[in-house]
């Protein structure tokens, strides 16, 4: 199909679909499954159905996959103990291997009667939890040859199993947790907590060592599970208390330091960069603030203050590209359109300012040495210098409409900057004198 | 101004069957209300686009004395609103300097139909003074306007001449995007404008006027619809993507999230009616144009009653999209969305729409959230302070008590 047609066709003509028909067309995609040779459709489907989130069909590598879902990701960079989500299909094929084809055949079955009942929670929890069993059962006894499995997964089978050990109460706990970023669990996801830890099979510590890991992934303050912990000296006996409060200490340092160590600009660009540093200067943040932080911990933030300290520049735009600049001022009249000229600079000189306030009010919170304090200064003088130079050349603005057009697109935008670096007052203040020179 | 005033009156006088008094809740201003149920599209007044956070999703109208006057929906998260003059709003909270602006030129230009309020924005945000991002998109939304306009233009030229027995071919089509091909083509309006007893200058007129009024929405057969035609096709995503996280999720603002999606439901559906109908009319462009006048006159109604439904969406939406982006809780996103959500106003829809509105206000109200009266939906001052009060009140018996055992 996309040999025909190019990509970018195809994109539009799934993208103009209504959303009924759009779904239809997924639905009909996710039967057809691997047997048709969709994959490019599904990647070109996925955009539009982040959005939608429809609910998708129940098969064997999906509930399989429950238990470990959080640890899944596109891309690992460095040792953050996750797994990359193609070795999903390496394991569902361990897995299907190893199991006895009437097992199989009955799992299934099964599968096909809980789609036709797509409500029925407490049937598809029954379902895992019997897979989940048979599949770490059928993968304790894998050995991995470096030939036959990717690497990756070969360092990850025991995360894996261990999973799938204890699949209902990982999944129990994934669903608890609202979705979207959450900072702490609340009342109703802690007795959950509780109650998942005290129904753990005998070797309490090391399965619960996979919750933690999970709640580490999953909370943006996973330092409050600490005191929570401490808090339960009713429901958990004093020495498993401390053994989870240490687990989870090392799950933060250990994923912290690995997120840290992977903020390599180079490989991810600068957006991606900061976007991460940002998140993780604000777990940082939030585990300083519970008294949690340990010398693991600010050691990585000076690591992430130097990171950021060596970027020579803090942008994180895209260049507006020439043709759409050119296309822009053909379509629109020279009003609208001026200030295209200051466009790139000023976006640049933006986002840099933008990036340096952000990402420097959350070093300073942390109490280590600030490298963008300094570079802040520089853009406030460079921003104060322009100043001058514009508020010197206004008078002088001709007094033709594409002219003012143009002069008051340059004044805008700096009017912008000095906003985000003085604040309103200040801005205000400049645009109304910059204003009643344009008037002249 | 005036113009647009009195056709967004006789728009919604249109959808409504009775005229409707547009001021009957704008009794005082500064005032704070509890229920808040407008009953027209003015009554509820226009979002303006603000940058300010506690400013988002505010909106702007007339009130009885034709002065503009700001509803601005609970800063504490409850449902009712504040209802000030438009004037004071930089003595409410501190402004940015394109917010402040933006008030300006609205006050100057005095617009409050959803059209005038993004053509103020456009220009103000093209300037770069709320960032370049924001320049970079008032830009985009432009300059894809013009687009879909070029582009429904050449549609409505070539179904009209095919629609007057004429035809145009490959090599035609290929030189219409310059001036010497289009004069070509209007060579060839000849036997439309016979059809709609007028001559062929004047179809190629109305043809530019039809796709000038059509830039926000655009054909149905474009490939890139108009802004507003999108808006409406992501109403509808969001819909099933807000009532699948409703019956998936396990948090208790799972009916929030019902609501919002029964919410969505109802108003793209309105819209997508009046869509329909202006699809419906431009299928055959001749005879839209033979009664010119009044056709002209219900397009322009049906493209401001489409604008008034979608107002405030593009701002629930990007909520959404950030919480799905993972850029904020979802939890989060959905109690926001629950407060703001734009519900169609009663009396601009026919007897059955308007009882699913009153039906919605209602279920709007009778969600009671924490330490909220159930009654007023307000906040209970006396409830919230309860548990500080009762605690306070233990320490004092406590204390009491242990005086009398002391004594």
């Amino acid at each position: 199909m996309t040999g025909l047609v190019s990509t970018e066709e195809l994109e539009q003509c799934l993208f103009a679909l209504q959303p009924d028909q759009f779904l239809e067309l997924y639905r009909l995609y996710e039967k057809l499954g691997n047997k048709a040779n969709v994959q490019p459709e599904m990647q070109i489907l996925r955009r539009r159905l982040v959005r939608m989130r429809p609910v998708r069909a129940l098969t064997f590598s999906r509930l399989l996959c429950q238990p470990f879902e959080e640890f899944l990701v596109n891309e690992v960079t460095g040792d953050t103990g996750l797994i990359m989500r193609r070795c999903c299909t390496a394991i569902v094929r361990l897995v299907r291997r190893k199991l006895a084809p009437d097992l199989l055949r009955r799992f299934e079955q099964r599968l096909v009667h809980l789609n036709q009942r797509p409500d029925d929670r407490a049937g598809q929890i029954l379902l895992g939890q019997e897979i989940w069993k048979a599949a770490a059962v059928a993968l304790a006894e894998v050995r991995c040859g470096p030939a036959r499995s990717p690497e990756d997964l070969r360092r990850r089978l025991g995360l894996v199993t261990g999973c799938l050990e204890i699949g209902e109460a990982m999944v129990s706990l994934s669903r608890g947790i609202p979705d979207g970023r959450v900072d702490t669990l609340d009342d109703s996801g802690r007795k959950l907590l509780v109650k998942l830890l005290r129904g753990l099979p005998h070797d309490r510590t090391g399965h619960a060592r996979y919750l933690m890991a999970m709640l580490t992934r999953r909370l943006e303050n996973p330092a409050s599970v600490i005191e929570m912990l401490a808090k339960e000296n009713r429901n958990l006996p004093g020495a498993t208390r401390q053994n989870l409060i240490r687990v989870i200490r090392r799950e933060i340092e250990s994923s912290i330091g690995a997120s840290a160590a992977a903020l390599v600009v180079g490989a991810i660009g600068t957006r991606e960069s900061v976007r991460q540093a940002e998140r993780l200067l604000d777990r940082l943040g939030q585990i300083k603030a519970s008294g949690a932080a340990t010398p693991m911990t600010d050691k990585a933030a000076r690591d992430i203050a130097d990171t950021l300290g060596g970027i020579d520049r803090l942008i994180s735009v895209e260049a507006l590209r020439q043709d759409r600049q050119e296309q822009i001022r053909e379509l629109l009249p020279t009003e609208l359109s001026a200030g295209l000229e200051n466009a790139e600079t000023y976006r640049e000189l933006e986002s840099e300012i933008d990036n340096v306030i952000r990402l420097g009010d959350r070093i300073e919170t942390l109490g280590v040495d600030n490298p963008l304090r300094q570079r802040r200064d520089r853009l406030r003088r460079d921003i104060d210098g322009r100043r001058t130079e514009m508020m010197r050349r206004l008078a002088d603005t001709p007094g033709d409409p594409t002219a003012q057009a143009r002069a008051r697109a340059g004044l805008y935008g700096l009017v912008r900057m000095v906003e985000m670096l003085d604040g309103p007052k200040a801005a205000e203040n400049m645009r109304r004198d910059g204003d009643r020179l344009l008037a002249g | 101004m005036a113009t647009e005033l009195k056709a967004s009156v006789a728009a919604v006088q249109g959808g409504a069957r009775s005229r409707a008094s547009v001021t009957a809740a704008q009794k005082a201003a500064h005032a704070r209300r509890s229920h808040y149920e407008p009953s027209t599209f003015l009554e509820r007044g226009t979002v303006i686009p603000f940058t300010t956070g506690a400013l988002a999703q505010c909106r702007v109208r007339l009130d009885d004395r034709q002065r503009l006057e700001v509803v601005l929906p609970g800063f504490s998260g409850g449902k009712g609103v504040y209802v000030t003059a438009f004037t004071s709003l930089p003595e409410i909270t501190t402004l940015s300097v394109h917010d402040r602006t933006l008030t300006e030129i609205v006050a100057k230009e005095k617009v409050v139909t959803p059209t005038g309020i993004r053509r103020c924005w456009q220009e103000l945000a093209t300037t770069g003074i709320g960032g370049q991002g924001l320049a970079e998109l008032a830009r985009e939304e432009l300059t894809r306007a013009a687009e879909v306009q070029v582009s429904t233009r050449i549609m409505l030229l070539l179904e009209t001449v095919r629609r007057g027995g004429g035809e145009i071919g490959p090599e035609v089509v290929a030189t219409m995007g310059s001036p010497e091909g289009q004069t070509q083509v209007r060579a060839m309006l000849g036997g439309a404008a016979s059809r709609a007893n007028t001559d062929a200058v004047t179809v190629a007129q109305h043809i530019e006027e039809l796709a000038a009024m059509l830039g926000t929405l655009g054909l149905r057969s474009l490939p890139e619809p108009g802004r507003l035609r999108q808006l409406h096709t992501r109403m509808q995503e969001f819909s099933h993507a807000i009532d699948n996280w409703g019956r998936t999720t396990v948090s208790d603002l799972a009916h929030v999230g019902r609501f919002a999606a029964m919410s969505t439901d109802h108003s793209a559906g309105i819209a997508g009616r009046a869509i329909a109908e202006v699809d419906r009319m431009l299928t055959d462009p001749i005879r839209l144009m033979a009664r010119w006048d009044a056709s002209r006159k219900v397009l322009h109604g049906y493209l401001l009653r489409i604008a008034w439904l979608l107002d405030g969406w593009d701002y629930v939406l990007r909520i959404w999209d950030d919480a799905v982006a993972e850029r904020i809780a979802i939890d989060a996103a959905v109690k926001e969305i629950g407060r703001i959500i734009p519900i169609v106003p009663a009396r601009e829809v026919d007897a059955d729409a308007g009882r699913r509105s009153v039906e919605l206000f209602r279920e709007y109200r009778s969600r009671v959230g924490m330490f909220e009266d159930w009654l007023s939906g307000d906040m209970d001052e006396d409830l919230r302070a309860g548990p500080e009060r009762q605690s306070a009140g233990q320490a004092a018996g406590q204390a009491v008590g242990q005086a009398g055992e002391h004594r």
